[in-house]
């Protein structure tokens, strides 16, 4: 063996670089529990994974002559039973040189009923869609996430993200909760249940007798701000919302009723979300006045005097109070994380056996440990540099992505197999010209497969079905790094083996 | 003991003196078995409107695996009288636990089969898909199988540049997929989201003996045909049982740990690869030697 010849290789070098970075990648730095820093899915982990289609039709219009933006939402809303909300490109409300603007209905309305609904108000429509604009759908996210992290706490580790399906163009919320919590069903009703929000005020100060004044259904939806920093004090924060009509007929009503108006100290306001306090404080003393004389013209209201984390809190609870549409649940998933555990340990020694599989076949077919131990060795490299990559990249280990590192084990050594029988074939390699010769006539071969097998995977990767996109990329990746790295270290490796025998 | 008998596809296939046979019997074998594959997909599409059983994926429902030692009818029971849920549709025994499976439920009745699952089976997993959604998922998928299908397509007529063997190597994928699903309806396992990526990965798994056979016998001398034939099938033939060896340790592991989808994909590829070993070296050797001796005049 040409030890020499070996070192100045740069297929070697190659590997071992990436087998380096590999390794340091899967490093437990950085404070990552575990063994490693590879991180696990899932179904390998336990935890809840909710999939959410907000249910919602959105028309292009155009032809609103000098209708407003409100005038347009009210004007559509007549005709039909569900919220109508308008977006202009440019923010609402601002009045654009090109007359056109989304209408989307916030609930359940068949594409012709909103078509229909569009023109009915005088209106033309130049498209319609199912599904809602990109900012309700952001806001949506935001509420859930919100809602989330209000009952289970920041720490629980959840992810909310939004994912459209490049192909059929839907648009889903995926809300992912790694781990155990006591009640995981709780995670969906979170979801699917609005939060509780109401305004209480103080009716008797000395005992803290309290009246309901407004629950959450009197708050706009949209309207309330995320907190303001005060331009004044930039410590101090402020949180604006809007009241209904009728939210605001019975909160004047009741701030008058309650005292709150005379002694606004005395008479607080109070709000609960989820029947726990999260604000008390008094009524401005101009607000208290111009609702005594009956001169509050209603809706607007600001929390003012807030510290950051307390205006973060209020705005959480007058938004999750409910959600800009309605949602439907399209698909859940809970495993427990003991069933994750057991999966986990279970795939590794499948994993490990079909591992010892492919060395068995590869020794009884061989009879020669020369080439059985470098089969293996260059298999168990293409497996390191794949689970390096992923933790590098943080892809999440779960059940397709083991399936996944099996296969490519197994389309690995097929290559191998390639290699190391084209370059023995018709007996000894004399020369290292004809064994370049063959090496590159079987890489040519496995390029070819290559190729074939990344295609068959690109749609898989590209849709992104779910769970088992994992398989695809592990699959295109897995590949990769044998045809350009692994396999042709093998090769070289292989030469030193075989031409050195002499036979 | 087990190992060995993996190896006896190699010998026996090896003793093949292809010059002897002829092509109507090679090619008669691997049609025989993809028509037997196509009956039962076409009984199965006549019996319940559908060429292959779909999982709940793809149908929407709920599945519910449990964990426990509890015996099947006792879990039966008990899932069947849960208050403001219908009864399941089906309850299996597996190792280490139990399938119960019910037909779409709505937010309610999901509601209070959750916290029945809390309550009791809290080890249990629930995974659940709107009707609509797994409508959705399927499209999709079979989107995916046919993009992936021309992808190959295209590929391999660009390798090539011949009609002929490059339709070999196409009808040969063709029918390694179709057989597998075949057998996989005849086992009972519903088609589901996870075999999926399986069935795309016959592709790439049983291409590579295709072309190794067709690169060898077209750019190798005429006279050397069945020298040629059999260097590619050598290797070949090592290559697929050795990743049938793996498949078969994944599916049959799997199976007694009851993780389903590591199983499938195991038995997908299992007989995918089986019948890649059929048709490469009967139906795609006897399309060759057509096409390298017999349109030229020689044999």
């Amino acid at each position: 063996m040409n030890y020499r010849r070996l070192a100045k290789d740069w297929r070697i070098w190659l590997l071992l670089v990436v087998l380096v970075f590999a390794l340091v990648g899967l490093a437990p730095l950085g404070g990552a529990e575990g063994l490693t820093a590879l991180s696990f899915g899932l179904e390998l982990e336990g935890g809840t994974l909710v999939q959410i289609s907000p249910v919602g039709t959105t028309v292009d219009a155009t032809g609103f002559g000098a209708d407003n933006v409100t005038a347009v939402e009210q004007n559509v809303a007549e005709n039909v039973e569900v919220p109508v909300r308008v977006s202009r490109g440019g923010g609402i409300g601002a009045q654009q040189a090109t007359d056109t603007a989304q209408v989307e209905f916030r609930g359940n309305v068949s594409e012709d009923g909103a078509v229909s609904a569009v023109e009915e108000a005088g209106y033309t429509s130049e498209g319609v869609t199912d599904g809602v604009t990109t900012s309700t759908l952001n806001d949506l996210s935001d509420s859930i996430q919100l809602r989330l992290e209000d009952r289970l706490g920041a720490g629980a580790g959840l992810s909310v993200s939004v994912q459209s399906n490049l192909l059929t163009g839907e648009d889903f919320i995926v809300v992912e909760v790694p781990g155990e919590r006591s009640q995981d069903g709780r995670v969906v009703e979170i979801i699917r249940t609005q939060g509780e929000f109401d305004i209480r005020v103080v009716t008797n100060a000395s005992n803290d007798t309290q009246e309901q004044v407004v629950t959450g259904d009197s708050i706009n939806r949209g309207s309330v701000s995320q907190p303001l920093q005060d331009q004044g004090n930039e410590e101090l924060y402020t949180v604006q919302f809007e009241l209904d009509e009728d939210g605001s007929v019975a909160f004047g009503e009741a701030m008058r009723d309650s005292g709150a108006t005379q002694n606004p100290e005395a008479h607080p306001p109070v709000m609960y979300f989820n029947n726990e306090e999260v604000f008390r404080g008094p009524l401005n003393p101009s607000l208290a006045g111009s609702i005594e004389e009956g001169t509050w013209g209603g809706g607007g209201l600001s929390v003012t005097g807030l510290n950051n984390s307390e205006a973060q809190i209020i705005s959480v609870a007058l938004r999750s109070g409910a959600l800009a549409t309605p949602v439907e649940v399209v698909s859940s998933t809970t495993i427990s994380a003991r069933q994750g555990d057991r999966f986990k340990q279970y795939s590794l020694l499948i994993a490990f056996l079909s591992v010892f599989g492919v060395g068995a076949t590869i020794y009884f077919r061989y009879r020669d440990l020369r080439i059985a131990i470098p089969t293996v060795v260059t298999g168990v490299a293409e497996v390191v540099a794949l689970l390096g990559f992923s933790a590098v990249f943080n892809f999440n280990v779960d059940l397709a992505y083991v399936a996944g590192l099996i296969a490519v084990i197994g389309t690995g050594v097929d290559d191998l197999i390639i290699i190391a029988d084209e370059v023995q074939e018709s007996g000894g390699v004399e020369s290292a010209d004809v064994y370049r010769k063959r090496l590159k006539r079987a890489l040519i071969v496995i390029g070819m497969a290559a190729t074939t097998t990344i295609g068959a995977m690109l749609p898989l990767a590209y849709l992104g079905l779910g769970r088992i996109s994992g398989f695809a990329i592990v699959t295109i990746v897995g590949v990769l790094i044998g045809v350009l790295v692994t396999r042709p270290a093998y090769g070289s490796v292989l030469r030193e083996l075989i031409t050195d025998r002499g036979d | 003991m087990k190992l060995r008998d993996i190896e006896h596809p190699t010998e026996k296939i090896d003793e093949i003196e292809y010059s002897e046979q002829s092509s109507k019997k090679l090619i008669a074998v691997p049609f025989a078995i993809l028509g037997v594959a196509l009956a039962v997909l076409l009984v199965t599409y006549l019996l319940t409107g559908a060429p292959v059983g779909l999982g709940f994926e793809f149908t929407g429902g709920v599945n519910i695996q449990t964990q426990t030692a509890v015996p099947a009818e006792q879990i039966e029971q008990e899932f069947s009288g849960i208050d403001g849920v219908p009864e399941p549709s089906n309850v299996r025994s597996i190792s280490g636990g139990a399938i119960v499976s019910f037909q779409p439920l709505t937010n309610n009745e999901m509601s209070n089969l959750r916290d029945f699952r809390d309550a009791n089976y809290a080890d249990a997993s629930v995974e659940s898909v709107s009707p609509s959604h797994g409508t959705s998922l399927l499209y999709q998928s079979m989107g995916a199988i046919a993009f992936a299908f021309v992808l190959m397509t295209v590929v391999i007529f660009a390798f090539f540049r011949t009609f002929v063997p490059s339709l070999g190597i196409i009808l040969s994928a063709t029918s390694d997929m179709l057989v597998p699903i075949g057998v996989m309806t005849l086992l009972g396992i519903d088609v589901s989201l996870g075999t999926i990526p399986a069935i795309l990965l016959i592709i790439g798994y049983s291409i590579d003996s295709d072309i190794l056979l067709t690169r060898n016998t077209l750019s190798g001398r005429r006279k050397q045909f069945y020298g040629n034939v059999r260097n590619a099938m050598k290797t070949g033939v090592t290559m697929t049982t050795t990743s049938m060896a793996a498949m078969a340790v994944m599916a049959i592991s799997a199976h007694f740990f009851s993780i389903f989808i590591l199983r499938n994909i195991g038995i997908i590829l299992f007989f995918g690869l089986g019948m890649d070993l059929i048709n490469t070296y009967m139906m795609n050797v006897a399309i060759l030697r057509w096409y390298v001796l017999d349109r030229r005049g020689m044999r």
